[in-house]
């Protein structure tokens, strides 16, 4: 599904076989952004909860990219929201099966901000544009050229401190 | 940058992302499962346990024991989960603007012998929530980790301390700025508030042993103080519930509280606010008729925790209306009708979306869920009941007015109901083609209802409602029709506005 997710568009007749197509992939985005499997879970929940209240979608409506669009960003607000609760430590838990698979890569991406990560994540793996990265946070392409830059560099610099 | 450096990495993600461990797929679990603690998550570790929360308020005569109450009494809050129990103190529960307030709480383990806790570096943390308002401080910690040791029978003091962090570019800077007030790099230590209802709360985290440790305890109290110029109250007579808050009725709308106090088992005053309306729209009654809204937490089934699990709250709301009558809604925010598992704005703290294809809350029109037979044994379009849509005539569609808005701001001036006449509209034959509209502004400023918005188009020409073409008709000519915006607005600050944009009747 590498670089093609996005473009999928899904003929899904129920919201029930949309989510059963679409979760899996869902939440391994959102777990290499949020760093743990539990919330990963927790907001694609809630990204189905939001599309539920809007179902059906239009025709020919790219629901791949929505579900990505409101995980992303939801991730990127669940963290606002819990510093703002503020005093609950925020801290990663061990996540195994990461640590399992690539201890080194895990551990820079834990380097990086969640808004790098995910810029990261739809970039590289899901073929997403710099434009369309801007679009999903409403922000500038420059800045999500910046996070890119300065994410690959020091992503860069620990793996290949690792060989 | 290596030339391979980008393929790697794609190559590793690609690898660490298939490796994520998902659940099983059942398509009648995927959205129901409530996974969410009651406020926010604490990564302690997946197989963290959350004590079972008892709060008890009894802030300002809330619970009408005779505690807190208006002018110059005692204000109390205490929350307990059988463990420790959680309390916060101020000497008044009335004060004036650059006065002191005077704030402590004290933790106490209450079982037998001792125990040793993890919490983050300050062990209860103090904020403060504007009632009726948008401001609110939460504490903040350092992330790190100490332990502290508590005996049966002694209790830890715990001084009021300010926490926070601001940017100039949050709504609120103003505010948390004025709050901290920071001289030196450090708060001002001194709790000053201005004018208005406050409610004043500590919470605590607590994780049994070491930091990662499995089993916690998570208490928060809340005490609630007003806040303005006239003089302290002497001490009277112990205030009891139907007092604590003002007994005549309101002349205005924007005079009701809605609502007056917020117990501390929800965490906002928003989602308060929240259960308050959602309460008056299940009980019947004409909003316009609530004299005041009181909620508590002793009506529920089955003991002893009035709490639905890691995701919910219940909560008792009394309507009182100007004829004096009562009605008690019991307000479950997992049980909501439509919420589909319970995961919904009551039981959520609200989060901040950006406005676009996924706003919140919804719009709806008469033909937002589509156009289908009325009955409809079979649906479309693999049933037999696809009957062919009725044809306008080009007569009638030269002949006919759209309605179409490019925007219009709506200002808000009370809590309650709107019902905003956007226009009319002249539609051939009587069939409605579209009927769209956008609401542009933040969903939390001012804070609309969970139910959203309404567009209703009203037949000035006696017709049916327009529910769909088929039990609405076919008639000769044109048919006059008004449209409406529907919305309940819950909380509010001066000067909110709703934006409407692309108005669209046909």
């Amino acid at each position: 599904m590498r670089g093609a997710i996005k473009r999928v568009i899904t003929d899904v007749g129920s919201l029930d076989e949309a989510v059963r197509v679409h979760r899996p992939w869902l939440v391994r985005r959102l777990a290499l952004v949020v760093r743990d499997i539990d919330e990963a879970e927790d907001l694609a929940q809630i990204t189905f909860l939001r599309a539920a209240e809007r179902w059906p979608f239009p025709a020919g409506q790219d629901v791949a990219r929505w579900f990505a669009v409101v995980g992303l960003r939801l991730a990127i607000d669940e963290r606002r929201r819990r510093k703002r609760w503020g005093f609950l430590a925020l801290r990663d838990s061990d996540q195994e099966w990461a640590m399992a698979t690539d201890p080194d890569l895990w551990g820079a991406l834990g380097g990086l901000d969640r808004r790098t990560r995910a810029a990261l994540v739809m970039t590289t793996l899901d073929g997403y544009t710099q434009d369309e990265v801007a679009d999903v946070f409403g922000v500038p392409r420059g800045t999500v050229a910046s996070w890119l830059s300065r994410g690959r560099v020091r992503l860069r610099a620990e793996l290949e401190s690792h060989r | 940058m290596t030339d391979d450096f980008d393929p790697r990495l794609r190559d590793r993600l690609d690898r660490l992302a298939a490796a994520v461990p998902t659940a099983a797929t059942d398509p009648n679990l995927g959205l129901l499962t409530q996974r969410r603690a009651v406020r926010g998550r604490v990564q302690f570790g997946s197989l963290a346990t959350v004590m079972l929360l008892l709060i008890v308020v009894a802030g300002s005569g809330l619970l009408g024991d005779g505690r807190g109450g208006g002018g110059g009494r005692e204000a109390v809050g205490s929350a307990t989960d059988g463990v420790f129990t959680l309390m916060i103190r101020s000497p008044r529960d009335h004060y004036q603007p650059r006065e002191t307030i005077d704030v402590a709480a004290t933790l106490e383990y209450v079982r037998d012998g001792s125990i040793v806790v993890s919490t983050a570096a300050d062990v209860v943390g103090f904020g403060v929530e504007q009632i009726g308002g948008l401001h609110r401080v939460d504490p903040v910690s350092a992330q790190s980790c100490r332990q502290s040791s508590f005996e049966h029978g002694q209790p830890e003091a715990y001084p009021f301390s300010k926490s926070g962090g601001f940017s100039p570019e949050m709504p609120d800077a103003e505010f948390i700025r004025a709050y901290l007030n920071i001289s030196g790099n450090k708060p001002d230590p001194a709790l000053r508030l201005p004018a208005g209802t406050w409610s004043i709360f500590a919470i605590t985290d607590l994780a049994e042993g070491d930091c990662g440790g499995t089993v916690r305890h998570q208490l928060k109290a809340a005490i609630t103080v007003t806040v303005d110029e006239s003089s302290v109250a002497s001490e009277s007579p112990p205030a009891s519930l139907d007092t604590a808050v003002p007994s005549s009725a309101p002349s205005r709308e924007s005079d009701r509280t809605f609502p007056g106090v917020c117990p501390a088992i929800v965490p906002s005053l928003n989602q308060c606010a929240a259960f308050a309306a959602w309460a008056v729209g299940q009980s019947g009654v004409n909003l316009g008729q609530v004299q005041r809204i009181e909620m508590t937490q002793d009506q529920c089934p089955g003991a002893p925790a009035c709490s639905t699990g890691v995701a919910g709250y219940v909560v008792g709301v009394r309507i009182v209306t100007d004829g004096g009558t009562s009605s008690d809604q019991l307000v479950d925010c997992t049980r909501i009708p439509g919420s589909l598992g319970g995961i919904n704005f009551l039981c959520d703290e609200i989060v901040t979306i950006p406005g676009g294809p996924v706003g919140y809350p919804s719009m709806r029109s008469p033909i937002s869920g589509g156009y289908h037979d009325v009955p409809c044994l079979t649906p479309a379009p693999q049933g037999p009941c696809a009957t062919a849509l009725p044809t306008i005539e080009p007569s009638a569609l030269s002949a006919s007015r759209p309605l179409t808005i490019s925007s219009v701001e709506i200002p808000i001036d009370h809590v309650g109901a709107y019902s905003i006449n956007l226009g009319e509209a002249t539609l051939p034959n009587g069939i409605l083609t579209a009927a769209s509209a956008e609401v542009t502004s933040a969903p939390t400023d001012p804070l609309v209802s969970y139910d959203g918005y309404d567009l209703v188009i009203m037949s000035l020409d006696g017709g049916p409602p327009f529910e769909n073409y088929y039990a609405h008709g076919w008639r000769p000519g044109v048919e006059h029709v008004r449209v409406t915006l529907n919305f309940t607005v819950l909380l509010f600050q001066p000067g909110a506005v709703i934006n409407v944009a692309a108005v669209d009747v046909h």
